[in-house]
């Protein structure tokens, strides 16, 4: 249900502006220039990266049911939108505190070392050294391994403070009773099994995508928590590199780095051999992420921050049907205008 | 000597005693001898060469056909503490290969797929170090009269030294003749001495019941794991179907989870942990489940279909009774299961149009890709045609894969055969090792008349379905006397 109400969510959003595939581009987290506008334009930066593996194959079957139940229809363009009796289901659609922009699927990574670091320590302090990673991956298994080495991890102090921090965050005030049972019943250790997907999704009745999307939420409220409590200093080190540092794909931070170096537009294009609307799509994303960056640079007019307004009178954010009502500009204006005006658009309101 | 055998025994493995011919076989060993050793699947092969490993000064070199075999022994060699054991395999970064090679002395243990074994860098290693073992796991797979036949396998002999090399040790569960002299010869044993145990595994008792329906099968199963214990597994065909009866069976109070390769890595991972601590009492899985799965007190096996060979089933169904009590191994079919496996091991299997069509589209400078983007060809398509089209003409590949369709169908023909006619099934499945069986159990099979009261106990009171528990709990659970 609830994945579904967040494919409702974006399907209204869109307002008809976008294909069916958009959704799925973006809980996959793309990073191509016209996924990265629409998270700022349309608001959609709690979704972004939700599901980095979603196959098109379970999407599609998600939206197949959900215009068999009348919930969406989807025209012969592929354009999706939103019946009253879906608008009726999205009306019961929890606030989630997510927050894909931040995190970028890199939350996993997190929960793989916090559940081997468990593991270890479970079993160091049942004295009992003999047992098989529950994480197989080599780098998460090296990373824990170093981690650990930090610390004089055998001892029983260290892991009174671990257990401790553990207990404390697991009082996050915005965790739920289901976040609660979902995180603590993923987590294993001496003589104590971790739960399956499917065990949790029949003892707690809910169906087992929607408990992932309880499950990355959980992990976003506790890396929250991690970034502001200071008595989680053994955690803290723990989210290491999850966050993003900037939210830019890689090859608008060269853009960026040749821009603060004082390279114009052109140049930049011809030293780094990219076509210009590739250049372009770099600075729109730096113009939707970089609160430093000014677009006053590509309005020699001066008159940015005015048309910034009268775009946001305007209910789309369709290139065309802005093309229309401001001919003057160039649809690169336009997009930078629409990515610098995005912030406000990203509020709570269904 | 003797005594040093039973110390190590002890005080590496944790063990009182040997199972049966691992005593023999190791002795052999020690003595330099080359060694043919046929033991029934599960019953403790490579402990005759682990513990050898710590007796002997140089490194143990160990060939293994099957990969995940292989992930699953360095596993069990990591479990017991062991460092020095690596694995060299197609999963290593050729940067990764480079740098375990350069520092290959210090394993004791070094695990090889047979396709390593044949690159120049790996030969020029090995024939540069000391070894004091080398041991051919799965060696029926060098026959090719072997059920599992590995053309790679074979070239293992080409790379072995002629002069001075170190003693081989062959592992085996087929005891064909015809087998154990292609084992011979590839690799140049020097008149091996042979090990052979019984493949018969007396504890297992065998039944076939004949179901009428899908319905009645599932009413049938839950009957069995009602009224009798566990632990146990049910092996099913497919992954819908695993979780379909995990689904069932738990709304039924059992307590079972699904196993299938289609769960995450982690997921898998706790079922087994949990079927192992008695969490659960049964698992419902594809044939993916059991490799790596150590639980010496499965008492039953249950299949709902023909497995796609006899070595399949001796495979699975091996997987109980390991510490030696009477444990029960159930198939229950239809007569229409055997076309329904048949379409199984066959639908993904490429056909002759396939093979025109992949050579067509690939000279017209299609890749394989497309094909299956376009939904012309299925990846499994892709795999198999990719490399025979290297490798033979398509009038060769064509009736290749032909005879190998046949010999899957008679692979699953053979099974139900023997599930299903009224000779005793125990007789057969040693027959199909190369084995004729000297003596038979009372309740040995359901041919030759079966009480199942007498085998395994009645089911106990169900204890309650897991239940989740509250978090605080599970972390002192975690972390105990906190």
């Amino acid at each position: 249900m609830l994945f579904q109400q967040i494919i409702l969510h974006m399907v209204k959003r869109l307002n008809g502006e976008r294909t069916i595939s958009a959704p799925l581009h973006l809980m996959r987290g793309k990073r191509s220039g016209q996924t990265i506008q629409d998270v700022k334009s349309y608001g959609f930066t709690k979704y972004f990266s939700l599901f980095p593996k979603l196959s098109k194959k379970t999407y599609d079957q998600s939206i197949q049911q959900m215009i068999d139940l009348g919930y969406i229809t989807v025209n012969v363009n592929l354009i999706p939108r939103t019946t009253e009796l879906g608008l009726s289901v999205l009306q019961n659609m929890p606030n989630l505190r997510l927050n894909g922009w931040l995190y970028r699927g890199n939350e996993r990574i997190f929960f793989q070392r916090l559940s081997l670091v468990t593991q270890t320590l479970s079993h160091i302090h049942a004295k009992s050294m003999s047992f098989v990673p529950v994480q197989k991956d080599e780098k998460i298994q090296k990373w824990v391994r170093h981690y650990l080495k930090g610390f004089s991890y055998q001892s029983q102090e260290f892991i009174q403070s671990f257990y401790q921090e553990l207990t404390t965050v697991f009082q996050s005030a915005n965790l739920s009773d289901l976040h609660l049972s979902l995180l603590s019943h993923r987590l294993s250790g001496f003589e104590v099994s971790g739960v399956t997907w499917q065990q949790l999704s029949h003892a707690l009745n809910e169906e087992e995508i929607d408990l992932h999307i309880r499950f990355t939420e959980c992990i976003h409220i506790i890396l929250d928590e991690i970034s502001t409590n200071s008595n989680l200093a053994l955690l803290f080190q723990m989210s290491e590199g999850i966050k993003t540092s900037t939210p830019l794909t890689e090859s608008a931070k060269k853009t960026a780095n040749l821009y603060q170096q004082g390279y114009t537009f052109e140049q930049i294009s011809a030293l780094r051999q990219l076509k210009t609307s590739t250049i372009e799509d770099h600075f729109v994303e730096m113009a939707m992420n970089e609160p430093s960056f000014s677009i006053q640079l590509f309005f020699p007019e001066g008159n940015s921050d005015s048309l910034i307004r009268q775009i946001g009178h305007h209910q789309t954010k369709k290139l065309r049907t802005l093309k229309e009502a401001f001919p003057d500009y160039s649809y690169f204006q336009l997009r930078l205008l629409l990515a610098a005006g995005g912030e406000s658009n990203d509020g709570e309101s269904v | 000597m003797t005594e040093n055998l039973f110390k190590v025994l002890h005080d590496k493995f944790g063990y009182q005693s040997f199972r049966e011919g691992q005593q023999e076989i190791i002795q052999s060993i020690l003595n330099k001898e080359d060694v043919i050793a046929i033991l029934p699947t599960g019953m403790g092969k490579s402990l005759c060469y682990q513990l050898p490993g710590y007796l002997l000064p140089h490194t143990i070199l160990i060939v293994s056909p099957l990969l995940s075999l292989m992930q699953d022994q360095v596993e069990q060699l990591k479990k017991m503490g062991e460092k020095r054991v690596v694995a060299f395999n197609s999963f290593l970064t050729p940067v990764e290969k480079q740098q375990l090679l350069q520092q290959i002395e210090f394993y004791k243990f070094v695990f090889l797929s047979p396709e390593m074994l044949m690159q120049d860098q790996v030969k020029a290693k090995l024939q540069s170090m000391k070894i004091s073992l080398i041991v051919a796991d799965e060696a029926h797979c060098i026959s090719q009269w072997g059920y599992d036949f590995r053309p790679d396998y074979l070239r293992v002999g080409e790379w072995l030294p002629k002069e001075n090399r170190p003693p081989i040790l062959a592992l085996t569960a087929t005891a064909t003749e015809d087998v154990m002299n292609d084992i011979g010869n590839q690799l140049k044993m020097k008149q091996p001495t042979q090990h052979i145990q019984s493949l018969d595994r007396p504890n297992i008792r065998y039944a076939a019941v004949e179901v009428t329906s899908a319905d009645n099968r599932f009413e049938l199963m839950l009957k069995q794991i009602e009224e009798y214990s566990g632990p146990g597994i049910i092996y099913t065909q497919s992954r819908k179907k695993a979780n379909d009866y995990a689904k069932k069976l738990s709304e039924k109070g059992i307590r079972i989870a699904a196993y299938h390769a289609g769960m995450e890595q982690v997921d898998r991972m706790f079922v087994q942990q949990q079927f192992l601590q008695n969490e659960i009492e049964w698992v419902c899985a594809t044939n993916a489940f059991g490799m790596g799965v150590h639980k010496e007190d499965v008492r039953q096996v249950i299949h709902d279909h023909f497995p796609s060979s006899m070595a399949n089933y001796a495979q699975e169904v091996g997987r109980a009774g390991r510490d030696g009590a009477d444990s029960l191994a159930t198939l229950f079919y239809t007569e229409n299961d055997e076309n329904l496996s048949i379409f199984v091991a066959t639908n993904d299997f490429p056909e002759e149009f396939h093979v025109k069509l992949f050579d067509e589209e690939s000279k017209r400078g299609m890749n394989a890709n497309q094909l299956v983007e376009q939904g012309l060809l299925t990846e499994n398509h892709v795999r198999i045609l990719s490399y025979w089209s290297q490798r033979k003409t398509i009038d060769d590949t064509i009736s290749m894969l032909q005879r190998l369709k046949q010999q899957k169908m008679q692979q699953i023909h053979q099974v139900k055969e023997i599930l299903t006619n009224l000779i005793c099934i125990r007789q057969q499945i040693v027959q199909v090792f190369g084995q004729e069986l000297s003596e038979r159990p009372t309740n040995c099979c359901s041919k030759c008349g079966l009480s199942i009261d007498e085998l395994v106990n009645s089911s106990n009171e169900r204890s309650k379905q897991m239940i989740l528990r509250p978090w605080a709990e599970r972390l002192s659970l975690l972390f105990p006397s906190n």
